[in-house]
């Protein structure tokens, strides 16, 4: 292999790949880079075997090859180069990469680029949808924390995309907490397919995405094994977890008794005030709905903590509150989270009694829904 | 992560393809099971290969796998790789995305320290296991998961295990590798397909090494040595240190048999009192022991044919002839009790001793 291009354009590509190198792993070849030419380009890739990141290069090529060495010490190496040209040379049936930039040069221990996964490429025969990148990302930073953390149901730990019509949904859930996000796709699809992305690949999609404009295109394998997103030059790779997700449909209210709306701002603060005393016990906060006095007058509803140890803490929103007089306790921490992701502006929380789920929606905005299980409210 | 699999023969003496299509040499029947298995698609979601170290489980692990990922397509039969594709390959030098290995060796090199022991496959990797298993294939139809050393398995990590035997992912092929499947779960070896590997012909083995190069007389004495385990036969064809570090525990086991009383007792003494730092050694000393008491019956009654440490039968001919064959049968008696015994927590010392006290005085009777 003989290929040169700029600095500037290789420490880039490295940089953004890096992000799917292996850094502790049984199989040394995924904390390789791969380096191959590849249709009068460069194509550089990396995976840890859950995502895989490729991007292609500009270079002028005299000599067609394949390499994959150290990514870290590539990366290290190019970016303290000056900003010219850099030649990439492999000696034939050798694995070794010599790295030069005028009188700087490097040799590079590498290993053969046959032992790399073959990481699949984004082609016709696969099912493709097209979605714009800001909404797409606005809809995986809503969706993704609510996934599970721990391992126990696999399922869990990843982000259920369904691709249905013109509609793409995206369903997290973790057994106590289940976010639900729709989005519209650029055309319909012919069928209905759901994917499980893992919440990790989901968020490193996500940073992928970062400010591009352009619309990205997401494609699953014919064998339904990985999601490919092709955003600019870069294509992303996530592989899908096998299973079932559960039918979160079923888990959202139809209907609420009580409905609260207040400033999101006003009653995310309230709810941080009172997760500080909450820290000491289980992180409980509770919400006390209370109608206006007379038709006019605005609700509030009150947000507080105790801990027998610590102490106590109230605050109070005003609300409009249609229904009953409700209350209910939540963990605070879910509620931070899913105000944080929630634009300013008005929320609703519905309630169905104290040991029913509660909902939290933007108002005014379709296609968010998020439902939190209620804690225990004791006697206190 | 995918790793090579470390119980597999890496020597400079490789097995070649055996007569049942697969470099597995013996196991014909186990062999003929799983290529039909594989050829008719209907291959089970676990099983569970149980044998004694080195007797070819990984090995034939590595092919089934091997059986499974092929990607030749012209294969006249589906059940026999190839070995040449891109998948046989990477998956012989233990680099195939889709087939992982989990055992004591990948945890130890995935662990936070280094140095630190690995006796027993952890809750921490079961449950790594369950998480890549979740995962659809990267470049095959399916995923192989081998789990070497099940049997170190604690109760945790084993009900653990059993969550993801329940409700295995479709394209999954779970391969338990254990010593001794009675060490596992009743629960776990009954939702696995239990593969039996027993110890293979000596004849075999000594055949099996002929093939790949070995001459005929080393072929000979490595395969009585091996015990009907062609994985250390090759280990041991191609590292001559193994075969040396037999012989010499052979030669010490036969001093020891020769000794008197005194020096018998003095040595029980001394390995009773290693047991507790070095008990995998002592119990191997044992199992010489065993051995060779074992042959000096057998040259008693006249059947040399069956000898495992043929190159000292001159040496034990001279020993056994001095005692009748009802001793010899006494000293191969206590030997088994002393290795009963110390499995079940006899304190090591009393049991060597009782052992060393049954055997047949080194006085010779004539």
């Amino acid at each position: 292999m003989k290929v040169s291009c700029l600095q500037e354009n290789l420490q880039r590509a490295l940089a953004q790949v890096s992000r799917a190198v292996a850094t502790k792993t049984s199989l040394p070849v995924l904390g390789n880079v791969l380096l191959a030419t590849d249709d009068g380009r460069l194509r550089v890739a990396a995976t840890n075997l859950e995502i895989g990141i490729t991007t292609w290069i500009g270079a002028s090529i005299e000599e067609e090859g394949k390499v994959t060495v150290d990514a870290r010490l590539l990366a290290e190496f190019v970016n303290t180069l000056p900003n010219a040209p850099v030649t990439l040379r492999v000696e034939p049936a050798k694995f070794s990469l010599n790295v030069q930039s005028g009188r700087d040069k490097a040799g590079i221990n590498g290993v053969d680029a046959e032992d790399f996964p073959v990481i699949p490429r984004l082609e016709g025969d696969a099912y493709v949808a097209t979605v714009d990148p800001q909404v797409l990302r606005d809809m995986i930073s809503q969706v993704e924390f609510a996934a599970a953390t721990d391992e126990s149901r696999p399922v869990l730990a990843g982000v259920l995309a369904r691709f249905e019509g013109q509609r793409l949904t995206l369903a997290a859930a973790d057994g106590f907490r289940l976010a639900v996000r729709e989005g519209e796709l650029a055309e319909p699809v012919p069928d209905r397919l759901d994917a499980i992305v893992p919440a990790r690949a989901m968020r490193e999609l996500a940073r992928i995405l970062g400010d591009q404009t352009e619309p990205v295109r997401l494609a699953i394998t014919p064998n339904q094994s990985q999601l490919l997103v092709r955003v600019g030059e870069t294509e992303f790779l996530s592989r899908l977890i096998d299973g079932t997700f559960p039918d979160y449909k079923q888990i959202i209210p139809k209907e609420f008794a009580t409905r609260l709306e207040m400033g999101r701002d006003a009653f995310l603060n309230a709810v941080r005030r009172a997760s500080y005393f909450a820290r000491d016990n289980n992180d409980v906060v509770r919400i006390e709905a209370r109608a206006g006095e007379e038709e006019f007058t605005p609700g509030s509803i009150e947000v507080s903590a105790n801990a027998a140890e610590r102490g106590s803490s109230q605050s109070f929103v005003d609300a409009s509150v249609s229904g009953p007089e409700a209350q209910i306790a939540f963990n605070s921490r879910y509620l931070v989270d899913v105000l944080g992701v929630l634009r300013n502006g008005q929320v609703l929380i519905g309630v169905n009694g104290s040991n029913q789920a509660g909902v939290v929606q933007p108002v005014g905005l379709e296609g968010y829904t998020h439902v939190i299980m209620p804690m225990v409210i004791g006697a206190n | 992560m995918a790793r090579p699999p470390s119980g597999a023969v890496k020597t400079a003496v490789a097995p070649t393809r055996s007569p049942n299509g697969w470099p597995v040499w013996g196991h014909d029947v186990v062999v003929a099971k799983l290529r039909h298995s594989v050829a008719s698609g209907r291959v089970a979601h676990a099983y569970l290969f149980a044998g004694p170290d080195g007797v070819g489980k990984t090995t034939l692990a590595v092919s089934f796998a091997q059986a499974l990922c092929c990607q030749d397509g012209t294969r006249p039969d589906p059940g026999l790789p190839c070995g040449t594709c891109l998948a046989c390959r990477k998956i012989a030098r233990g680099v195939h995305p889709d087939v992982e290995t989990f055992g004591l060796a990948a945890q130890a090199a995935l662990a936070e320290k280094s140095g630190g022991k690995h006796l027993s496959l952890s809750i921490e990797t079961v449950r790594r296991l369950a998480s890549a298993t979740a995962l659809r294939p990267m470049e095959a139809g399916r995923r192989i998961v081998l789990v070497e050393d099940a049997e170190t398995m604690q109760g945790v990590a084993q009900e653990a295990l059993l969550k993801t035997l329940e409700e295995p992912p479709s394209s999954v092929v779970l391969v338990l590798l254990a010593d001794d499947a009675e060490a596992l779960l009743p629960t776990i070896r009954s939702r696995c397909r239990l593969v039996d590997l027993r110890p293979v012909s000596r004849a075999t083995v000594a055949l099996a090494l002929v093939e790949s190069g070995v001459a005929q007389e080393q072929a000979a004495e490595i395969a009585a040595l091996a015990g009907g385990r062609p994985g250390w036969a090759f280990r041991a064809a191609g590292d001559p240190a193994l075969l040396e570090g037999r012989r010499a525990a052979v030669d010490r086991a036969l001093g020891w048999i020769a000794g008197s009383t005194y020096d018998r007792l003095v040595a029980a003494v001394r390995l009773g009192d290693a047991f507790q730092k070095r008990r995998a050694e002592v119990f191997a000393d044992l199992d010489t022991l065993l051995g060779v008491w074992r042959d000096a019956l057998l040259l008693r009654a006249n059947l040399p044919h069956y000898l495992t440490y043929r190159g000292h039968a001159e040496r034990l001919d001279g020993l056994a002839r001095g005692w009748d064959l009802d001793a010899l049968h006494r000293a191969v008696c206590a030997v088994q009790t002393c290795l009963s015994d110390l499995e079940a927590n006899v304190r090591p010392r009393l049991a060597i001793e009782a052992m060393v006290l049954q055997w047949p005085t080194s006085s010779p009777q004539r």
